[in-house]
């Protein structure tokens, strides 16, 4: 240490173990983004299905646009099915009056013909109904006859059973999950691009150009745009394009406006005077030296837009107005799967299950990303 | 303070005067015209129609009539049932959709601020938790979902609610309750946000130091500012809840101008499917300016501002 001039030109010795190694910003937040289990967690599970639905080619079992006409309304594999008396009889009846390739079929109970109710039961545990629950109370209700009770105990090959006209539903899942998932991204990238454009430009130019395009701004903020991205697609057809166009024609609004406001508070910094002085032109001090310091809230947005959207196109998809068939997403399947609820609940309990919590870990993110980059905006 | 409210009034006029116009010109622009058929009618019926509707006209007089129609509060005819207006269509449903509606925003705003009201009060507590995660449940499970699931179980399994019919109190429960869930746990999460802030702000600290009882401070003190991020929220739960109500109003079977809506878009009725986008937006639009208006009342801050 250099405390008096006696030391000076000393070498000084330092003890490498003191010195307090420093960490930057971003590692500080990702410590405490990491210490959050919850958003781990979701971001885990949001990457799996990431990536599942990326190589939804190799990993798919089955087309998610063919079904079979044999295949349709299969529960899934490890489907229980309650049988009342009734059901047992027209079984009974079915297999006494079926062609004996019919009766083949029966993988797990033997090329006899004869089925033993009582060996059925104990193989497939019917004697604990389900009747509680409601899967088993949707077969219950409809009373179906005795062929579709056959097909829910040998469907093996369909893990999750399959919808009404034969498609896989879990391929069908894995490929919704793509297209929402990717819908979501593209109009989550395209409002980052924009807003952050705009908000910036407005924000660093200031005078009369950041009062109008923030009047114009304000104005489209009082616009109901849900209802007029439902016109569009009233009038001009269900195009997966347009979708695009409605979405990403919203969301920037309201990132510009937060952009703007970062902006507005940083740019009077040295920094930007230096880069100034220094005769950087202006593009170049908003983008290169202006929008990297506003990334943090950017950031938190986005991760909180990308739910939104999904949200929003299942919901357009639902009152058929997004996605069309061939073309699969959440939305549509779980649109499907309610049209046929009272009779099958298994086509929109999965896409349901896997939609919400997709939306659940997205939000959770969200919410552990803004703790973590963003501690006062709580 | 009146010129605010009247320029805050004036400002949405013109939001709807803009959205009218815009969505009058897609119509127009879109492909397809009203009476493309597949078998077209001959030349001179083809004619006396557009006559009637003023297709022949050109687009600004067109455009002209309209705006006339709606300074009458006419949403003009159908183009593809004879002698159906629109304003009949809405006067239909309107009933159902707006008793649908309010339901919802009575049971968002009672049950979101109570829950949120009594997290905050338990703040940390595993009461507070449960409440929070709770809410972040009901965030996330979108009401596509939740009002099949919920119509089976409590409809169709347990027999314990009405599924279709309007005749009582007890069928409009189900699917308010399905509109409201998302905004009850949006409610909630914001009033404890509030909360949490007020209960640590100084003039609560000097009314608990004045001795006053907790309830009363909550109530008379802590329940006004809360209010205020709420009454912020308004404006957008009422355009979420209008476009979530042509959902619900399809599950359900309501016969509400959300369902005549989504069967219109089917028929490709476009004058019909534009009177009930404006008609939406109407709402939407004068909901928020009556939001805001109240805002600048429960704000003194704004209010002494403006």
């Amino acid at each position: 240490m250099v405390s008096s001039p006696k030391d000076l030109g000393k070498k000084v010795s330092i003890d490498e173990s003191q010195i307090e190694e420093g960490t930057s910003l971003f590692a500080d937040s990702m410590r405490k983004f990491r210490k959050n289990k919850m958003a781990v967690i979701s971001c885990i599970l949001i990457i799996c299905l990431f990536l599942a639905s990326i190589f939804a080619k190799f990993i798919t079992p089955y087309s998610y646009e063919e079904g079979t006409i044999e295949a349709q309304n299969f529960p899934p594999t490890w489907y229980k099915v309650f049988m009342s008396d009734e059901h047992k009889e027209n079984l009974n009846k079915w297999v006494n009056s079926a062609s004996s390739e019919e009766v083949d079929l029966f993988a797990n109970i033997g090329d006899s013909g004869e089925i033993n109710l009582e060996n059925l039961a104990q193989e497939t545990s019917i004697e604990q109904p389900l009747g509680k629950g409601f899967f088993a109370r949707s077969i219950n209700h409809l009373q179906p006859d005795a062929a579709e009770i056959y097909l829910g105990m040998s469907n093996s090959k369909h893990i999750l059973g399959t919808d009404e006209l034969g498609q896989d539903i879990l391929s069908r899942l894995i490929y919704g999950i793509r297209l929402s998932l990717f819908l979501a991204l593209t109009v989550t990238i395209v409002s980052l691009i924009v807003g952050v454009s705009y908000g910036s430009i407005a924000g660093y130019s200031g005078g009369l150009t950041d009062q109008l395009m923030m009047r114009f701004v304000d104005f489209l903020f009082g616009v109901p745009f849900i209802f007029l991205i439902i016109l569009l697609m009233v009038l001009f057809g269900r195009h997966v394009f347009l979708i695009f166009v409605g979405l990403g024609l919203v969301y920037w609004i309201v990132l510009a406006r937060i952009v703007r406001g970062q902006i507005l508070s940083i740019k009077e910094k040295e920094f930007v005077m230096a880069a100034k002085s220094n005769g950087v032109s202006e593009f170049k001090i908003i983008f290169k030296h202006l929008v990297p310091n506003v990334v943090g809230p950017v950031i938190i947005f986005a991760t909180l837009l990308v739910p939104q959207i999904m949200l929003l196109e299942a919901f357009l998809s639902f009152i058929g107005l997004g996605v069309t068939p061939p073309d699969v997403s959440l939305g549509i399947m779980i649109s499907d799967g309610a049209s046929v609820l009272s009779s099958y609940s298994w086509p929109i309990i999965f896409p349901g299950i896997v939609f919400s919590l997709m939306i659940f870990c997205m939000n959770f993110i969200g919410d552990g990303l803004r703790d973590a980059l963003d501690p006062k905006l709580k | 303070m009146f010129v605010a409210i009247i320029k805050r009034l004036f400002s949405s006029f013109l939001t709807l005067i803009a959205i009218i116009s815009v969505s009058f010109f897609m119509m127009k622009f879109a492909p397809g015209g009203p009476f493309d058929e597949e078998k077209s009618p001959p030349e001179n019926i083809r004619k006396a129609i557009e006559a009637k509707y003023h297709l022949d006209k050109p687009l600004v007089t067109q455009y002209f009539l309209y705006m006339k129609g709606l300074a009458q509060l006419d949403l003009g005819p159908s183009f593809k049932v004879a002698h159906l207006r629109v304003n009949d269509v809405i006067a239909e449903g309107i009933g159902y959709t707006l008793r649908l509606g309010a339901i919802a925003m009575f049971f968002a705003l009672v049950l979101g601020m109570t829950l949120g009201l009594i997290a905050s009060l338990y703040h940390n507590k595993w009461i507070d938790h449960l409440l929070m995660s709770t809410a972040m449940l009901g965030i996330s499970v979108p009401n596509i979902v939740l009002a099949p699931i919920l119509l089976l179980i409590f409809g169709l399994y347990y027999k314990l609610l009405p599924v279709s019919g309007l005749d009582s109190f007890s069928s409009y429960i189900l699917p308010s309750f399905c509109l409201s869930l998302f905004y009850i746990a949006n409610i909630a999460r914001l009033t404890r946000g509030a909360m949490l802030e007020i209960l640590n702000s100084n003039y609560i600290r000097t009314a608990y130091s004045k001795g006053l009882p907790k309830w009363r401070i909550v109530i008379f003190h802590c329940l006004k500012p809360t209010m205020i991020p709420v009454a912020s929220y308004l404006g957008p739960a009422t355009a979420g809840m209008l476009a979530g109500s042509l959902v619900i109003e399809k599950i359900f079977v309501i016969p509400g101008v959300g369902r005549q809506f989504v069967d219109s878009a089917f028929a490709r009725d476009y004058t019909m499917a534009l009177g009930m986008i404006i008609f939406y937006c109407t709402m939407v639009v004068f909901f928020n300016a009556f939001v805001d208006i109240s805002y600048m009342l429960l704000d003194p801050r704004i209010r002494k501002s403006s």
